[in-house]
């Protein structure tokens, strides 16, 4: 560990990224575990049908449902996939409606970059800032105790514009 | 008009067979309205097919049409459509006065390609959505003469705005159809309006992937102008109709079924067109998303 903050310190994000591989190879996990994503504008079966079916073409999507009566698409992921929220995101577009917020359970290693700023890292090279949900304190104090380098697994909320910055709801340190 | 010879109409009849039997058996889905104009939705990359059995019932005649639909979602507002005759047949249905089978769907033996631009949309809310989309087609006949007159290519616009829930759908649309001279022959251009409202019972509101059934009420109004043959104008020719009346659309995986029924409420023909007053117009669509 003490290696890994020394070049934290000379070498920044980059490093984050290459130990993050290291710590997910572990795990087998490679980001995103589970993505609930809210979907406006969705009215009918073919539309639910569309999206699940456009959902499950996607490479490391292990299982998709859709919700019409409470809106959402909920998306199961393979371990090893390299999904992304903004993928997602652009398939319920694609399909003519619109994606608000999303919840989503990530797997990845922590570290603090600038101003002690907390960031999540995945081995498929994706990084997300993270910050406190407004009433999910304990989750974000709970963080703020573990070392950088802690792999965690992180359910999250994303609001609607963006992709990158997560609010911490729950944290488990594995 | 056109009546179908028996072998034809035992080949309807089993084809609305298989067509309910399918529907009984199987997942149902589908676009919106039996015959008005509407909104449908289809994904960026995702096909579907309708085919659609129209029958137009008058005091002496039965005419049949059987069309066949294949969509093709550009991106998620542009939809590329071409439409064409499945009936082989000779002959010519839905002839007089000029009337399309259904506002999506080409007129009479066309084959016709549409695009359908969504150019406004809205997504106030959970399941609820509000849009606005116009069509533009292009036909060409597959017929040499209909209703007696020389038929040549034809030009189709069409603007519908609309509301869709989980509870309530409507939509509002307006088109002309303006066919080309071609000789000395040209029929009249059709203008139409059509509304639909749409309720999906509290039984039907469950869940994807359970059924999902809705009950409309749809209205149409057209106005053919009179046919020109020779240069001259067709006094028998041309009128108007308005014909309101309930359809049904059941959706669930990757079928749908829709059926619906008009019935005039106003039919004012011109000249001595007696013969061709409908006494109702019906519609059965089979629908297939890939």
């Amino acid at each position: 560990m003490g290696t890994y903050l020394c070049l934290m310190k000379s070498n920044g994000r980059a490093l984050c990224v290459s130990l993050a591989l290291v710590f997910s190879g572990a795990t087998g996990a490679a980001g995103l575990i589970e993505v609930k994503q809210v979907v406006y504008g969705m009215d009918c079966a073919p539309c639910a049908h569309g999206l699940e079916t456009g959902l499950e073409k996607m490479s490391g999507v292990k299982n998709a449902t859709v919700s019409l009566n409470d809106g959402y698409a909920a998306v199961e992921l393979n371990r090893d996939n390299s999904v992304t929220l903004g993928q997602i995101r652009q398939v319920v577009k694609d399909n003519g409606f619109t994606p608000k917020s999303a919840t989503v359970e990530i797997f990845g290693t922590l570290a603090r970059v600038n101003n002690n700023q907390l960031v999540l890292s995945t081995a498929t090279n994706q990084q997300y800032t993270l910050s406190a949900a407004p009433d999910k304190q304990s989750a974000w104090e709970q963080l703020q105790t573990l070392p950088n380098g802690s792999s965690v697994e992180i359910k999250a909320q994303v609001a609607e514009d963006e992709t990158e910055q997560l609010s911490v709801q729950s944290v488990e340190a594995l | 008009m056109y009546k179908p010879p028996r072998g034809q109409l035992e080949r309807l009849s089993c084809l609305l067979a298989l067509a309910t039997l399918a529907t009984s058996t199987v997942q149902a889905e589908g676009h919106g309205p039996a015959f008005a104009l509407a909104t449908p939705t289809l994904g960026k990359g995702q096909w579907s097919s309708d085919t659609t059995m129209m029958n137009m019932a008058t005091e002496e005649d039965d005419s049949y049409l059987l069309r066949e639909m294949i969509s093709y979602g550009v991106n998620a507002d542009l939809q590329a459509i071409i439409s064409f005759p499945l009936d082989g047949s000779d002959n010519v249905p839905m002839s007089k006065p000029n009337t399309r089978a259904g506002a999506m769907m080409g007129a009479g033996r066309d084959i016709e390609a549409s695009l359908l631009w969504r150019f406004d949309r809205e997504a106030p809310a959970i399941g609820t959505r509000r849009e606005s989309t116009m069509i533009m087609s292009l036909a060409a006949p597959t017929e040499d003469r209909r209703a007696g007159t020389k038929v040549g290519p034809s030009m189709h616009i069409g603007a519908v705005t609309g509301f869709a829930s989980r509870e309530t759908y409507w939509w509002l649309g307006a088109g002309y159809q303006h066919y080309f001279e071609r000789g000395r022959d040209q029929l009249g251009g059709l203008a139409y309006l059509s509304a639909a409202f749409a309720w999906r019972p509290p039984i039907f509101q469950q869940d994807y992937p359970k059924p999902d059934w809705r009950i409309f009420v749809e209205a149409l109004a057209e106005h053919s102008g009179r046919n020109t043959i020779n240069g001259i104008e067709d006094p028998n020719s041309g009128g108007t109709k308005v014909l309101v009346g309930p359809s049904v659309l059941g959706l669930t995986g990757p079928f749908g079924f829709s059926a619906g029924v008009l019935f005039p409420v106003r039919q004012d023909l011109n000249g001595d067109q007696d013969m061709f007053e409908e006494e109702y117009r019906a519609k059965m669509t089979l629908t297939y998303w890939f």
